[in-house]
Protein backbone atom coordinates (compact mmCIF):
# COMPACT_ATOMS: atom_id res chain seq x y z
CA UNK A 1 0.00 0.00 0.00
CA UNK A 2 2.99 2.57 1.06
CA UNK A 3 4.24 1.40 -2.30
CA UNK A 4 1.35 2.65 -4.55
CA UNK A 5 1.27 6.01 -2.39
CA UNK A 6 5.05 6.16 -2.85
CA UNK A 7 4.81 5.62 -6.88
CA UNK A 8 1.61 8.06 -6.74
CA UNK A 9 3.73 10.99 -4.73
CA UNK A 10 6.71 10.44 -7.34
CA UNK A 11 4.10 10.98 -10.41
CA UNK A 12 2.70 13.92 -8.80
CA UNK A 13 6.37 15.62 -8.52
CA UNK A 14 6.86 18.63 -9.85
CA UNK A 15 9.06 17.39 -12.93
CA UNK A 16 6.66 14.87 -14.14
CA UNK A 17 3.66 17.39 -13.57
CA UNK A 18 5.04 20.29 -15.36
CA UNK A 19 3.46 20.10 -18.94
CA UNK A 20 5.90 19.27 -21.87
CA UNK A 21 3.21 19.36 -24.99
CA UNK A 22 -0.38 21.31 -24.63
CA UNK A 23 -1.47 19.36 -21.53
CA UNK A 24 0.82 16.60 -21.99
CA UNK A 25 2.68 15.89 -18.76
CA UNK A 26 6.05 13.76 -18.73
CA UNK A 27 4.11 11.98 -16.14
CA UNK A 28 1.43 11.02 -18.96
CA UNK A 29 4.01 10.48 -21.65
CA UNK A 30 5.57 8.13 -19.13
CA UNK A 31 2.13 6.09 -18.63
CA UNK A 32 2.02 6.07 -22.11
CA UNK A 33 4.95 3.86 -22.33
CA UNK A 34 4.55 2.21 -19.00
CA UNK A 35 0.92 0.72 -20.67
CA UNK A 36 2.66 0.54 -24.40
CA UNK A 37 5.10 -1.64 -22.93
CA UNK A 38 2.88 -3.73 -20.75
CA UNK A 39 0.37 -4.01 -23.73
CA UNK A 40 3.53 -5.76 -25.50
CA UNK A 41 4.87 -7.84 -22.54
CA UNK A 42 0.71 -9.29 -22.66
CA UNK A 43 0.98 -9.71 -26.30
CA UNK A 44 4.10 -11.65 -26.56
CA UNK A 45 3.19 -14.18 -23.45
CA UNK A 46 -0.11 -14.91 -24.99
CA UNK A 47 1.61 -15.52 -28.74
CA UNK A 48 3.70 -17.78 -27.23
CA UNK A 49 1.67 -19.77 -25.30
CA UNK A 50 -1.14 -19.74 -28.02
CA UNK A 51 2.08 -21.18 -30.41
CA UNK A 52 3.11 -23.72 -28.34
CA UNK A 53 -0.77 -24.92 -27.66
CA UNK A 54 -1.22 -24.90 -31.48
CA UNK A 55 1.68 -25.93 -32.64
CA UNK A 56 0.44 -29.98 -33.07
CA UNK A 57 -2.88 -28.57 -34.13
CA UNK A 58 -2.54 -26.22 -36.73
CA UNK A 59 -0.37 -25.60 -40.28
CA UNK A 60 2.80 -23.57 -39.71
CA UNK A 61 1.35 -20.83 -41.75
CA UNK A 62 -2.04 -20.54 -39.80
CA UNK A 63 -0.20 -20.82 -36.64
CA UNK A 64 2.22 -17.95 -37.43
CA UNK A 65 -1.17 -16.25 -39.00
CA UNK A 66 -3.20 -16.86 -35.58
CA UNK A 67 -0.09 -16.01 -33.43
CA UNK A 68 -0.01 -12.62 -35.14
CA UNK A 69 -3.29 -11.72 -35.01
CA UNK A 70 -3.47 -12.27 -31.34
CA UNK A 71 -0.38 -10.47 -30.98
CA UNK A 72 -1.60 -7.16 -32.95
CA UNK A 73 -5.55 -7.24 -31.02
CA UNK A 74 -3.64 -7.16 -27.73
CA UNK A 75 -1.23 -4.61 -28.57
CA UNK A 76 -3.78 -2.38 -30.47
CA UNK A 77 -5.93 -2.54 -27.01
CA UNK A 78 -3.11 -1.35 -25.21
CA UNK A 79 -2.53 1.31 -27.67
CA UNK A 80 -6.14 2.68 -27.62
CA UNK A 81 -5.81 2.31 -23.98
CA UNK A 82 -3.07 4.67 -23.67
CA UNK A 83 -3.63 6.98 -26.22
CA UNK A 84 -5.99 9.26 -23.70
CA UNK A 85 -2.71 9.94 -21.47
CA UNK A 86 -1.27 12.25 -24.82
CA UNK A 87 -4.66 13.86 -25.00
CA UNK A 88 -5.47 12.29 -27.81
CA UNK A 89 -9.61 11.95 -27.99
CA UNK A 90 -10.13 8.30 -29.15
CA UNK A 91 -14.12 9.34 -29.33
CA UNK A 92 -13.44 10.22 -32.75
CA UNK A 93 -11.17 7.40 -33.87
CA UNK A 94 -13.60 5.14 -32.23
CA UNK A 95 -16.81 6.35 -34.76
CA UNK A 96 -14.69 6.54 -37.89
CA UNK A 97 -13.41 3.15 -36.75
CA UNK A 98 -16.83 1.85 -36.04
CA UNK A 99 -18.24 2.71 -39.33
CA UNK A 100 -14.88 1.60 -41.15
CA UNK A 101 -15.50 -1.69 -38.98
CA UNK A 102 -19.52 -2.25 -40.21
CA UNK A 103 -18.46 -1.39 -44.22
CA UNK A 104 -15.71 -4.28 -43.40
CA UNK A 105 -18.01 -6.25 -41.73
CA UNK A 106 -20.41 -6.46 -44.24
CA UNK A 107 -17.76 -6.94 -46.96
CA UNK A 108 -15.88 -9.80 -45.24
CA UNK A 109 -18.71 -11.48 -43.46
CA UNK A 110 -18.11 -14.96 -44.92
CA UNK A 111 -14.59 -14.92 -44.74
CA UNK A 112 -14.66 -13.83 -41.30
CA UNK A 113 -17.36 -16.45 -40.63
CA UNK A 114 -14.86 -18.86 -42.31
CA UNK A 115 -12.07 -17.66 -39.67
CA UNK A 116 -14.10 -17.79 -36.90
CA UNK A 117 -15.45 -21.68 -38.12
CA UNK A 118 -11.99 -23.10 -38.56
CA UNK A 119 -11.03 -21.90 -35.15
CA UNK A 120 -14.01 -23.35 -33.69
CA UNK A 121 -13.29 -26.65 -35.95
CA UNK A 122 -9.45 -26.38 -34.60
CA UNK A 123 -10.42 -26.72 -31.16
CA UNK A 124 -13.38 -28.68 -30.95
CA UNK A 125 -11.82 -31.25 -33.50
CA UNK A 126 -14.93 -33.03 -35.26
CA UNK A 127 -12.09 -34.88 -38.23
CA UNK A 128 -8.45 -35.04 -38.34
CA UNK A 129 -6.31 -35.32 -40.95
CA UNK A 130 -6.38 -38.95 -42.54
CA UNK A 131 -9.85 -39.41 -41.64
CA UNK A 132 -12.77 -40.73 -43.81
CA UNK A 133 -15.57 -38.32 -43.68
CA UNK A 134 -18.96 -37.38 -44.97
CA UNK A 135 -19.36 -33.60 -44.91
CA UNK A 136 -23.46 -33.25 -46.77
CA UNK A 137 -22.99 -35.07 -49.50
CA UNK A 138 -19.38 -34.72 -50.28
CA UNK A 139 -17.43 -38.08 -49.16
CA UNK A 140 -13.56 -37.59 -48.44
CA UNK A 141 -10.45 -38.04 -47.16
CA UNK A 142 -9.68 -35.43 -44.91
CA UNK A 143 -5.75 -34.20 -46.17
CA UNK A 144 -5.53 -30.34 -44.31
CA UNK A 145 -7.60 -28.58 -41.96
CA UNK A 146 -6.51 -24.92 -42.73
CA UNK A 147 -7.72 -21.59 -41.23
CA UNK A 148 -10.89 -21.03 -43.67
CA UNK A 149 -11.07 -24.17 -45.61
CA UNK A 150 -10.65 -27.65 -45.29
CA UNK A 151 -9.11 -29.58 -48.25
CA UNK A 152 -9.62 -33.32 -48.95
CA UNK A 153 -9.58 -35.46 -51.62
CA UNK A 154 -12.38 -37.83 -52.68
CA UNK A 155 -11.96 -41.84 -53.51
CA UNK A 156 -11.88 -40.84 -57.40
CA UNK A 157 -8.67 -38.87 -56.18
CA UNK A 158 -10.64 -35.80 -56.91
CA UNK A 159 -8.92 -32.14 -54.97
CA UNK A 160 -12.29 -31.08 -52.81
CA UNK A 161 -11.73 -27.59 -51.06
CA UNK A 162 -14.89 -27.13 -48.22
CA UNK A 163 -14.98 -23.22 -46.31
CA UNK A 164 -15.15 -23.63 -43.31
CA UNK A 165 -18.27 -22.53 -42.34
CA UNK A 166 -20.16 -25.03 -44.44
CA UNK A 167 -18.06 -27.32 -42.15
CA UNK A 168 -18.62 -26.26 -38.74
CA UNK A 169 -22.62 -25.85 -39.57
CA UNK A 170 -23.57 -28.92 -41.54
CA UNK A 171 -23.72 -32.48 -40.56
CA UNK A 172 -20.47 -34.75 -40.45
CA UNK A 173 -20.22 -38.32 -40.40
CA UNK A 174 -16.98 -39.62 -39.34
CA UNK A 175 -16.24 -43.22 -40.19
CA UNK A 176 -13.24 -43.89 -38.63
CA UNK A 177 -13.51 -41.57 -35.33
CA UNK A 178 -14.84 -44.85 -32.96
CA UNK A 179 -12.18 -47.05 -32.59
CA UNK A 180 -14.25 -50.01 -34.04
CA UNK A 181 -17.82 -50.17 -36.42
CA UNK A 182 -19.64 -52.86 -37.75
CA UNK A 183 -20.95 -54.25 -41.25
CA UNK A 184 -23.39 -56.20 -42.07
CA UNK A 185 -23.92 -59.35 -44.94
CA UNK A 186 -27.20 -60.76 -46.30
CA UNK A 187 -26.48 -63.91 -47.53
CA UNK A 188 -29.03 -66.02 -49.39
CA UNK A 189 -28.97 -69.86 -49.56
CA UNK A 190 -31.67 -72.10 -51.46
CA UNK A 191 -34.40 -73.59 -49.15
CA UNK A 192 -32.26 -77.16 -50.08
CA UNK A 193 -29.98 -76.03 -48.35
CA UNK A 194 -28.99 -76.55 -44.62
CA UNK A 195 -28.76 -72.90 -43.11
CA UNK A 196 -27.62 -74.50 -39.46
CA UNK A 197 -24.58 -75.58 -41.74
CA UNK A 198 -24.06 -72.43 -43.16
CA UNK A 199 -24.14 -70.64 -40.45
CA UNK A 200 -21.56 -73.05 -38.74
CA UNK A 201 -19.13 -72.20 -42.16
CA UNK A 202 -19.45 -68.63 -41.41
CA UNK A 203 -19.00 -68.88 -38.22
CA UNK A 204 -15.64 -70.98 -38.72
CA UNK A 205 -14.74 -68.70 -41.40
CA UNK A 206 -15.00 -65.10 -38.88
CA UNK A 207 -13.50 -67.00 -35.99
CA UNK A 208 -10.41 -67.64 -38.90
CA UNK A 209 -9.83 -63.91 -39.77
CA UNK A 210 -7.91 -61.89 -37.34
CA UNK A 211 -9.92 -58.72 -38.01
CA UNK A 212 -13.20 -59.83 -37.04
CA UNK A 213 -13.19 -58.69 -33.95
CA UNK A 214 -13.64 -61.42 -30.65
CA UNK A 215 -15.58 -58.75 -28.90
CA UNK A 216 -18.11 -57.36 -29.63
CA UNK A 217 -18.76 -60.26 -31.13
CA UNK A 218 -20.23 -61.51 -34.21
CA UNK A 219 -23.90 -62.08 -34.86
CA UNK A 220 -25.08 -64.84 -37.53
CA UNK A 221 -28.34 -65.74 -37.99
CA UNK A 222 -31.50 -66.61 -40.36
CA UNK A 223 -33.00 -63.24 -40.86
CA UNK A 224 -35.88 -64.28 -43.27
CA UNK A 225 -37.53 -66.58 -45.36
CA UNK A 226 -38.03 -64.40 -48.48
CA UNK A 227 -39.25 -65.18 -51.81
CA UNK A 228 -36.36 -67.23 -53.43
CA UNK A 229 -34.38 -68.43 -50.21
CA UNK A 230 -33.39 -68.35 -46.84
CA UNK A 231 -31.60 -65.05 -45.75
CA UNK A 232 -28.72 -65.25 -43.22
CA UNK A 233 -27.58 -61.87 -41.87
CA UNK A 234 -23.99 -61.69 -40.80
CA UNK A 235 -23.32 -59.17 -38.44
CA UNK A 236 -18.89 -58.36 -38.10
CA UNK A 237 -17.02 -55.86 -35.93
CA UNK A 238 -13.95 -55.06 -37.25
CA UNK A 239 -11.11 -51.86 -36.31
CA UNK A 240 -12.13 -48.98 -38.36
CA UNK A 241 -8.52 -48.68 -39.36
CA UNK A 242 -9.40 -51.77 -41.61
CA UNK A 243 -12.48 -52.83 -41.72
CA UNK A 244 -13.28 -52.35 -45.38
CA UNK A 245 -10.72 -54.66 -46.51
CA UNK A 246 -11.79 -56.71 -43.91
CA UNK A 247 -15.74 -56.22 -45.48
CA UNK A 248 -14.66 -56.73 -49.34
CA UNK A 249 -12.21 -60.27 -48.64
CA UNK A 250 -14.56 -61.51 -46.32
CA UNK A 251 -17.78 -61.62 -48.86
CA UNK A 252 -15.99 -63.60 -51.25
CA UNK A 253 -14.01 -65.78 -48.49
CA UNK A 254 -18.32 -66.50 -47.17
CA UNK A 255 -19.36 -67.26 -51.25
CA UNK A 256 -16.55 -69.79 -51.68
CA UNK A 257 -16.67 -71.63 -48.71
CA UNK A 258 -20.58 -71.86 -48.85
CA UNK A 259 -20.08 -73.06 -52.47
CA UNK A 260 -17.35 -75.66 -51.34
CA UNK A 261 -19.66 -77.04 -49.68
CA UNK A 262 -22.65 -77.64 -51.87
CA UNK A 263 -24.89 -74.51 -51.50
CA UNK A 264 -25.78 -72.07 -54.01
CA UNK A 265 -27.25 -68.39 -53.65
CA UNK A 266 -30.73 -68.92 -55.42
CA UNK A 267 -31.85 -67.25 -58.76
CA UNK A 268 -35.14 -65.52 -58.20
CA UNK A 269 -37.83 -67.95 -59.34
CA UNK A 270 -41.65 -68.19 -59.77
CA UNK A 271 -44.07 -71.56 -59.72
CA UNK A 272 -46.65 -70.95 -62.25
CA UNK A 273 -49.38 -73.50 -62.41
CA UNK A 274 -50.42 -74.13 -65.60
CA UNK A 275 -54.10 -75.07 -66.37
CA UNK A 276 -55.06 -74.54 -62.95
CA UNK A 277 -58.65 -76.45 -63.75
CA UNK A 278 -57.08 -80.14 -63.80
CA UNK A 279 -56.42 -79.10 -60.21
CA UNK A 280 -53.54 -81.49 -58.79
CA UNK A 281 -53.29 -83.68 -62.01
CA UNK A 282 -51.25 -80.77 -63.38
CA UNK A 283 -47.43 -80.64 -61.82
CA UNK A 284 -46.04 -77.65 -61.45
CA UNK A 285 -43.86 -75.63 -64.18
CA UNK A 286 -40.83 -73.37 -62.78
CA UNK A 287 -39.69 -70.68 -64.78
CA UNK A 288 -37.56 -69.12 -66.32
CA UNK A 289 -35.86 -72.62 -67.87
CA UNK A 290 -32.29 -71.77 -69.13
CA UNK A 291 -32.94 -74.11 -71.86
CA UNK A 292 -36.19 -73.09 -72.81
CA UNK A 293 -35.23 -69.08 -72.86
CA UNK A 294 -34.04 -68.82 -76.82
CA UNK A 295 -36.60 -71.20 -77.95
CA UNK A 296 -39.26 -68.76 -75.69
CA UNK A 297 -37.23 -65.79 -77.23
CA UNK A 298 -37.88 -67.86 -81.08
CA UNK A 299 -41.59 -67.42 -80.47
CA UNK A 300 -42.00 -64.05 -79.09
CA UNK A 301 -40.98 -63.10 -83.05
CA UNK A 302 -43.81 -64.96 -84.33
CA UNK A 303 -46.57 -63.11 -85.51
CA UNK A 304 -49.31 -63.29 -83.01
CA UNK A 305 -52.32 -65.77 -83.70
CA UNK A 306 -56.29 -64.27 -83.32
CA UNK A 307 -57.19 -64.68 -79.66
CA UNK A 308 -60.04 -67.60 -79.23
CA UNK A 309 -63.66 -65.92 -78.17
CA UNK A 310 -63.64 -68.28 -75.24
CA UNK A 311 -60.92 -70.59 -74.38
CA UNK A 312 -61.71 -72.43 -71.35
CA UNK A 313 -65.04 -74.64 -72.06
CA UNK A 314 -67.95 -74.23 -70.31
CA UNK A 315 -67.61 -77.77 -68.60
CA UNK A 316 -64.37 -76.35 -66.60
CA UNK A 317 -65.58 -73.77 -65.45
CA UNK A 318 -68.50 -75.98 -63.54
CA UNK A 319 -65.12 -77.76 -61.57
CA UNK A 320 -64.23 -74.31 -60.27
CA UNK A 321 -65.62 -73.12 -56.76
CA UNK A 322 -67.26 -69.80 -56.63
CA UNK A 323 -65.72 -68.41 -53.79
CA UNK A 324 -69.09 -66.62 -51.42
CA UNK A 325 -68.11 -62.80 -50.45
CA UNK A 326 -70.57 -62.41 -47.39
CA UNK A 327 -74.41 -62.25 -46.81
CA UNK A 328 -74.34 -58.84 -48.98
CA UNK A 329 -73.92 -60.89 -52.20
CA UNK A 330 -77.02 -62.19 -53.80
CA UNK A 331 -77.40 -65.99 -53.52
CA UNK A 332 -75.96 -67.99 -56.22
CA UNK A 333 -78.23 -70.81 -58.14
CA UNK B 1 16.57 -69.95 -33.50
CA UNK B 2 16.12 -67.32 -30.97
CA UNK B 3 20.10 -65.80 -30.80
CA UNK B 4 22.58 -63.53 -32.76
CA UNK B 5 24.13 -63.71 -35.68
CA UNK B 6 26.51 -62.57 -37.86
CA UNK B 7 25.83 -62.29 -41.68
CA UNK B 8 25.53 -64.53 -43.96
CA UNK B 9 23.68 -67.13 -41.40
CA UNK B 10 21.36 -69.73 -42.20
CA UNK B 11 18.99 -71.66 -39.53
CA UNK B 12 16.32 -74.51 -40.49
CA UNK B 13 14.55 -76.92 -38.82
CA UNK B 14 11.16 -78.68 -39.62
CA UNK B 15 8.39 -75.78 -39.90
CA UNK B 16 10.71 -72.70 -40.91
CA UNK B 17 14.33 -71.98 -42.68
CA UNK B 18 16.00 -68.88 -42.02
CA UNK B 19 18.80 -67.40 -44.06
CA UNK B 20 20.50 -64.19 -45.28
CA UNK B 21 22.80 -64.99 -47.79
CA UNK B 22 25.72 -62.88 -50.63
CA UNK B 23 24.01 -62.34 -53.51
CA UNK B 24 26.97 -60.58 -55.95
CA UNK B 25 26.84 -56.83 -53.94
CA UNK B 26 23.81 -57.60 -51.77
CA UNK B 27 22.55 -59.86 -48.90
CA UNK B 28 19.37 -61.92 -49.45
CA UNK B 29 17.35 -62.76 -46.69
CA UNK B 30 14.59 -65.46 -47.28
CA UNK B 31 12.09 -66.91 -45.07
CA UNK B 32 11.15 -70.13 -45.63
CA UNK B 33 7.63 -71.48 -43.48
CA UNK B 34 6.27 -74.85 -43.85
CA UNK B 35 3.17 -74.55 -46.08
CA UNK B 36 3.96 -71.06 -47.29
CA UNK B 37 5.36 -68.95 -49.76
CA UNK B 38 8.80 -67.66 -49.38
CA UNK B 39 9.58 -64.97 -47.87
CA UNK B 40 12.32 -62.31 -49.42
CA UNK B 41 14.06 -59.21 -48.92
CA UNK B 42 17.48 -57.58 -49.92
CA UNK B 43 19.56 -55.67 -47.65
CA UNK B 44 21.98 -52.98 -48.68
CA UNK B 45 24.89 -53.29 -46.20
CA UNK B 46 28.27 -53.74 -45.91
CA UNK B 47 28.35 -56.94 -44.69
CA UNK B 48 28.93 -55.71 -41.04
CA UNK B 49 25.63 -56.08 -39.53
CA UNK B 50 24.72 -58.17 -37.37
CA UNK B 51 21.26 -60.31 -36.92
CA UNK B 52 18.88 -60.87 -33.82
CA UNK B 53 16.00 -63.70 -34.09
CA UNK B 54 13.99 -63.45 -30.86
CA UNK B 55 10.49 -63.27 -29.64
CA UNK B 56 9.48 -59.13 -29.74
CA UNK B 57 5.72 -57.62 -28.75
CA UNK B 58 3.33 -59.61 -30.21
CA UNK B 59 0.78 -56.98 -31.57
CA UNK B 60 1.95 -56.50 -35.02
CA UNK B 61 0.47 -58.93 -37.52
CA UNK B 62 -1.26 -59.83 -39.88
CA UNK B 63 -1.10 -55.88 -39.66
CA UNK B 64 -0.06 -52.90 -36.79
CA UNK B 65 -4.00 -51.79 -35.87
CA UNK B 66 -2.61 -51.89 -31.98
CA UNK B 67 -0.22 -52.00 -29.43
CA UNK B 68 -2.12 -53.43 -26.45
CA UNK B 69 -2.30 -57.00 -25.60
CA UNK B 70 -5.34 -58.35 -24.50
CA UNK B 71 -5.18 -61.97 -22.50
CA UNK B 72 -8.35 -63.16 -21.58
CA UNK B 73 -8.20 -66.27 -18.85
CA UNK B 74 -10.89 -68.31 -16.91
CA UNK B 75 -12.10 -65.85 -14.57
CA UNK B 76 -10.57 -65.77 -10.52
CA UNK B 77 -11.53 -64.50 -7.58
CA UNK B 78 -8.94 -62.82 -5.12
CA UNK B 79 -9.75 -61.44 -1.93
CA UNK B 80 -9.78 -58.21 -0.71
CA UNK B 81 -6.32 -56.47 -0.16
CA UNK B 82 -5.05 -60.12 -1.12
CA UNK B 83 -1.54 -60.74 -3.54
CA UNK B 84 -0.84 -63.69 -5.77
CA UNK B 85 0.92 -64.96 -8.67
CA UNK B 86 -0.94 -66.38 -11.69
CA UNK B 87 0.68 -67.88 -14.88
CA UNK B 88 -0.68 -67.34 -18.37
CA UNK B 89 -0.01 -68.03 -21.60
CA UNK B 90 0.79 -65.15 -24.62
CA UNK B 91 0.87 -65.30 -28.34
CA UNK B 92 5.10 -64.97 -29.61
CA UNK B 93 6.01 -62.54 -32.73
CA UNK B 94 9.17 -63.75 -34.12
CA UNK B 95 11.30 -61.04 -35.41
CA UNK B 96 14.02 -60.72 -36.73
CA UNK B 97 15.97 -57.41 -36.53
CA UNK B 98 19.48 -55.76 -38.23
CA UNK B 99 21.86 -54.31 -36.68
CA UNK B 100 24.38 -51.73 -38.30
CA UNK B 101 25.86 -48.62 -37.48
CA UNK B 102 24.30 -48.49 -33.95
CA UNK B 103 20.78 -48.47 -35.79
CA UNK B 104 18.46 -51.53 -35.79
CA UNK B 105 15.35 -52.37 -38.16
CA UNK B 106 12.81 -55.00 -38.20
CA UNK B 107 13.70 -56.96 -41.62
CA UNK B 108 10.70 -59.51 -40.57
CA UNK B 109 8.48 -60.34 -38.54
CA UNK B 110 6.11 -63.99 -38.43
CA UNK B 111 4.60 -65.97 -36.06
CA UNK B 112 3.29 -69.89 -35.62
CA UNK B 113 0.01 -69.06 -33.83
CA UNK B 114 -2.85 -68.04 -35.39
CA UNK B 115 -3.87 -64.27 -34.77
CA UNK B 116 -7.03 -62.96 -33.52
CA UNK B 117 -8.27 -59.12 -32.13
CA UNK B 118 -10.96 -58.01 -29.68
CA UNK B 119 -12.11 -54.44 -28.78
CA UNK B 120 -11.60 -53.43 -25.13
CA UNK B 121 -14.11 -51.20 -23.85
CA UNK B 122 -16.84 -49.14 -26.04
CA UNK B 123 -16.04 -48.83 -29.79
CA UNK B 124 -15.93 -45.08 -29.27
CA UNK B 125 -13.51 -44.33 -26.95
CA UNK B 126 -11.99 -48.04 -26.37
CA UNK B 127 -9.12 -49.98 -27.25
CA UNK B 128 -8.34 -52.35 -30.31
CA UNK B 129 -6.28 -55.32 -28.62
CA UNK B 130 -4.24 -58.45 -29.88
CA UNK B 131 -6.46 -61.03 -28.26
CA UNK B 132 -5.34 -64.26 -26.78
CA UNK B 133 -7.61 -66.71 -24.44
CA UNK B 134 -5.59 -69.35 -22.48
CA UNK B 135 -6.41 -71.11 -19.00
CA UNK B 136 -4.83 -70.03 -15.41
CA UNK B 137 -1.62 -72.30 -14.02
CA UNK B 138 0.07 -71.79 -10.75
CA UNK B 139 3.37 -72.42 -12.14
CA UNK B 140 4.68 -72.30 -15.59
CA UNK B 141 3.08 -73.91 -17.67
CA UNK B 142 5.12 -76.18 -20.52
CA UNK B 143 5.02 -74.32 -23.84
CA UNK B 144 6.48 -73.93 -26.99
CA UNK B 145 8.91 -71.58 -27.22
CA UNK B 146 7.99 -70.46 -30.95
CA UNK B 147 4.79 -70.01 -30.37
CA UNK B 148 3.33 -69.54 -27.09
CA UNK B 149 5.43 -67.41 -24.11
CA UNK B 150 4.88 -67.43 -20.16
CA UNK B 151 3.10 -64.57 -18.71
CA UNK B 152 3.72 -64.23 -14.84
CA UNK B 153 0.47 -62.04 -13.38
CA UNK B 154 1.30 -60.58 -9.55
CA UNK B 155 -2.36 -59.42 -8.75
CA UNK B 156 -2.92 -57.13 -6.55
CA UNK B 157 -6.24 -56.37 -4.87
CA UNK B 158 -6.27 -52.38 -3.46
CA UNK B 159 -10.34 -52.64 -2.87
CA UNK B 160 -11.97 -53.81 0.21
CA UNK B 161 -14.19 -55.84 -2.00
CA UNK B 162 -13.17 -59.89 -3.68
CA UNK B 163 -12.48 -58.86 -7.40
CA UNK B 164 -13.52 -61.28 -10.09
CA UNK B 165 -11.06 -61.04 -12.91
CA UNK B 166 -11.40 -62.43 -16.27
CA UNK B 167 -8.73 -60.55 -18.50
CA UNK B 168 -5.85 -58.09 -18.45
CA UNK B 169 -4.83 -55.35 -21.02
CA UNK B 170 -1.07 -54.75 -21.11
CA UNK B 171 0.44 -52.07 -23.02
CA UNK B 172 3.05 -52.74 -25.98
CA UNK B 173 5.22 -49.74 -25.35
CA UNK B 174 6.27 -51.17 -22.25
CA UNK B 175 6.81 -54.52 -22.64
CA UNK B 176 9.92 -56.47 -21.23
CA UNK B 177 10.32 -60.02 -22.94
CA UNK B 178 12.60 -62.35 -21.89
CA UNK B 179 14.07 -65.62 -23.91
CA UNK B 180 15.29 -68.97 -22.37
CA UNK B 181 14.42 -72.51 -21.51
CA UNK B 182 10.82 -70.91 -22.31
CA UNK B 183 9.49 -66.75 -23.65
CA UNK B 184 8.65 -64.98 -20.43
CA UNK B 185 6.71 -62.02 -19.29
CA UNK B 186 6.43 -60.38 -15.82
CA UNK B 187 3.88 -58.26 -15.67
CA UNK B 188 1.62 -56.76 -12.13
CA UNK B 189 -1.82 -55.61 -12.18
CA UNK B 190 -3.11 -53.38 -9.57
CA UNK B 191 -7.19 -54.00 -8.51
CA UNK B 192 -7.87 -50.07 -7.66
CA UNK B 193 -11.69 -50.08 -8.19
CA UNK B 194 -14.25 -52.57 -8.75
CA UNK B 195 -14.20 -51.45 -12.69
CA UNK B 196 -10.89 -50.71 -13.03
CA UNK B 197 -6.73 -51.89 -12.67
CA UNK B 198 -3.64 -50.67 -13.46
CA UNK B 199 -0.93 -52.88 -15.08
CA UNK B 200 2.43 -52.38 -15.97
CA UNK B 201 5.37 -54.55 -16.96
CA UNK B 202 8.57 -55.85 -14.82
CA UNK B 203 11.83 -54.86 -15.40
CA UNK B 204 12.96 -58.63 -14.21
CA UNK B 205 13.71 -61.87 -15.97
CA UNK B 206 11.71 -64.81 -14.71
CA UNK B 207 15.69 -66.47 -13.18
CA UNK B 208 18.88 -65.50 -14.50
CA UNK B 209 18.72 -67.85 -17.58
CA UNK B 210 16.76 -66.00 -19.55
CA UNK B 211 18.06 -63.47 -21.91
CA UNK B 212 16.12 -59.90 -22.62
CA UNK B 213 15.02 -59.86 -26.31
CA UNK B 214 15.28 -56.73 -28.25
CA UNK B 215 11.94 -54.84 -28.44
CA UNK B 216 10.48 -53.38 -32.38
CA UNK B 217 8.73 -50.49 -31.08
CA UNK B 218 12.52 -49.05 -29.77
CA UNK B 219 13.79 -50.14 -33.21
CA UNK B 220 10.83 -48.32 -34.64
CA UNK B 221 11.84 -44.82 -32.42
CA UNK B 222 8.14 -45.01 -30.75
CA UNK B 223 8.60 -43.26 -27.17
CA UNK B 224 7.71 -44.75 -24.65
CA UNK B 225 5.05 -42.54 -23.14
CA UNK B 226 3.76 -44.42 -20.27
CA UNK B 227 4.80 -47.26 -17.91
CA UNK B 228 1.23 -48.31 -16.94
CA UNK B 229 -1.93 -48.83 -18.34
CA UNK B 230 -5.00 -48.14 -16.78
CA UNK B 231 -7.75 -50.64 -17.59
CA UNK B 232 -11.09 -48.12 -16.88
CA UNK B 233 -12.88 -50.49 -18.86
CA UNK B 234 -13.79 -53.57 -16.28
CA UNK B 235 -11.73 -56.35 -15.65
Amino acid sequence: MSDIINTTIIFESSVFAAPVYGTTTTGDILWFFIILVLAIIIAKIVSLNLSRFLKDRVRKNDLNLITKAAYWLIFSIGFLTALPYLQVDLSGILVAGGIVGIIIGFAAQSVVANLISGIFLIFEQPLKIGENVLIEDTHIIVEDIRIFSTIGKTFDGIYVRIPNEKIFTTTITNYVANTARRFEYSVEIRYQDDAARAIEIIETLIEEEPFCLKNPGPSVYVDELAADGVIIKTRIWAPSEVWWDVRTTMLWKIKNALEEDGMEIPFPQRTIWVNPGEGDNNPPKTIPDRNNALKNRVQACKPSLPIPEKTVPEKKLQNYIIPYNGPDEPERD
Amino acid sequence: MYGRYEIPFEYSDDTIKLSITEDRDFFRYTRQMAGEEAVQKTLLTTGSAVVAVNPIEPVNLPKQVTHYLEIEFTPVLIEPEGIKIIYLLFPIEIGVIVFGNKKMEAVDIFSFCPQKYSLYGPSGGGVITKYYTTDIYSAPPKSNRYCTGVLRLEIQNKTLEWANISRTVLDGYSMRIYFGPYVSMLARMKILTPTSAETEFIRNPATSDFQKAIEVYHTLNIPSISRTYLMEWGY
